[in-house]
């Protein structure tokens, strides 16, 4: 049997141990279904390959940044701060777009392309995968070139910083800064 | 104890059109200690003060080092107004008792702005920095400008590829040879420990890019053995000097613990 990715079509050449270990089949639905960590429980018509995966997770931190803005007044405030700006971006290794329109107090984030992009943004799922976790500088990987920006290069910075603070807010620390 | 002294970036940042003579004046009522901008040195050996390289005249993108200071100054910003010379700028405010601080990225500019503020009786209050993008060593950048002047204050600023910043990255022996007076670091690198690293090898530690509240308030209140963090850069200079005053009332700020409160 051929398994493929429901989102992206691609043939599914390993899944996830977790998976191939408790997949149960589900007699109200009718359909097999497994742990795809991540993922969530899915059923066999929604297999998902690692590749969308990875990108089903980004849009999730993405969609996790808009709860963010509508809920929490200090990254609010930071965005009423900043003029509305519209950044593309595109993951390649495989092929992904997804766009944020940020500033005057609102973050909102889709899938696929944007038109009047001011900012685009070009980087492997890997580095922008490393970015979001916390893994990776976004300018050093600008100065590698592995993350390249066209457009407002002065606002595509203030983006890239204020997912970095979105991402602080998610997780507070307590810090001591004095000797 | 010193206060953190407040650079408005290229006037006053994003607030309106940066390097506009009206964002400079802007940036003077916000009440920033000075000016930090980049310097390009045009044809006629004019310094004019601006982030671009090159500037886009007729549909064509010419660097300004091959233009002549007329031409240039027909270039209108997107306010309408012109770029500004730094003979200009020290006119207009010289009497405000600022500092003002210059991105180079080629010596002859930095001579070239040597030269004007010792016309405007000014050296005492520039100093010159590296860009952070520049791959240049600090003696390909600052070894003429300190041949040609001994007192000129130099400042190196770390290099944007680094992201854990160490002492090897500081250039030391090139520091002290060339008498370089302050590390200045992007605040998404600059932590606590290197804040008490760079000043217990005596050098002024300045922060540059502060966006958001919450960075701010961490370095204004970084305090270690009674120094504050010298200097700080931000596009919002207005919330860096209101932030300033509140935190740094009598320039002896208590011992805080940052809590990150979300409302959530």
């Amino acid at each position: 049997m051929s398994l493929v990715c429901s989102n992206c079509g691609r043939k599914i050449e390993t899944v996830s141990l977790q998976c191939s270990q408790s997949i149960t089949f589900n007699i109200e639905t009718n359909k097999w279904e497994c742990d795809m960590g991540r993922c969530g429980v899915v059923s066999f018509d929604k297999f998902l390959c690692d590749n969308c995966c990875i990108n089903s997770s980004i849009m999730e931190i993405f969609i996790g940044f808009t709860r963010l803005s509508e809920e929490n007044s200090e990254f609010r405030e930071e965005l009423d701060a900043l003029k509305t700006s519209v950044v593309q971006t595109t993951l390649n290794n495989p092929d992904f777009k997804y766009w944020v329109i940020f500033g005057n107090g609102k973050f909102t984030t889709g899938k696929g392309e944007i038109e009047g992009a001011t900012v685009n943004i070009n980087c492997s799922q890997e580095v922008m995968s490393g970015i979001l976790a916390g893994n990776k500088f976004v300018f050093s990987e600008y100065m590698q070139g592995t993350l390249k920006i066209k457009g407002d290069l002065q606002y595509a910075h203030v983006y890239l910083d204020l997912l970095g603070l979105a991402a602080e807010i998610n997780n507070e620390e307590v810090v001591l800064y004095n000797e | 104890m010193s206060k953190t002294f407040v650079w408005g970036h290229r006037g006053a940042g994003f607030i309106g059109t940066q390097n506009s003579p009206s964002s400079f004046k802007k940036a003077i009522e916000i009440g920033v200690d000075g000016f930090k901008t980049e310097a390009q040195l045009s044809k006629d050996h004019e310094i004019f003060l601006t982030s671009q390289q090159n500037l886009k005249i007729n549909g064509e993108e010419i660097p300004i080092y091959e233009l002549s200071s007329d031409k240039i100054k027909t270039f209108k910003l997107d306010n309408n107004e012109s770029i500004l010379t730094l003979s200009e700028l020290f006119n207009e405010f010289k009497n405000n008792n600022l500092r003002y601080n210059f991105d180079i990225r080629a010596p002859e500019v930095g001579i070239r702005i040597i030269e004007i503020a010792k016309e405007f009786n000014l050296l005492d209050k520039i100093e010159i920095s590296k860009t952070s993008i520049d791959p240049f060593t600090l003696p390909e950048i600052y070894s003429k400008i300190r041949d040609f002047n001994k007192d000129v204050v130099l400042i190196n600023t770390i290099s944007l590829k680094h992201y854990n910043i160490r002492k090897e990255h500081f250039e030391l022996e090139s520091m002290k040879n060339l008498n370089i007076k302050g590390i200045n670091v992007n605040y998404t690198v600059a932590t606590f420990e290197l804040f008490k690293t760079v000043k217990d090898l005596g050098f002024k530690f300045c922060v540059w890019g502060l966006l958001f509240k919450r960075s701010m308030r961490k370095f204004l209140r970084m305090n270690y053995k009674g120094q504050h963090v010298d200097a700080m850069m931000s596009n919002f200079p207005d919330r860096l000097v209101n932030l300033r005053n509140e935190i740094q009332i009598d320039g002896t700020p208590k011992i805080e613990v940052l809590s990150n409160s979300n409302n959530r």
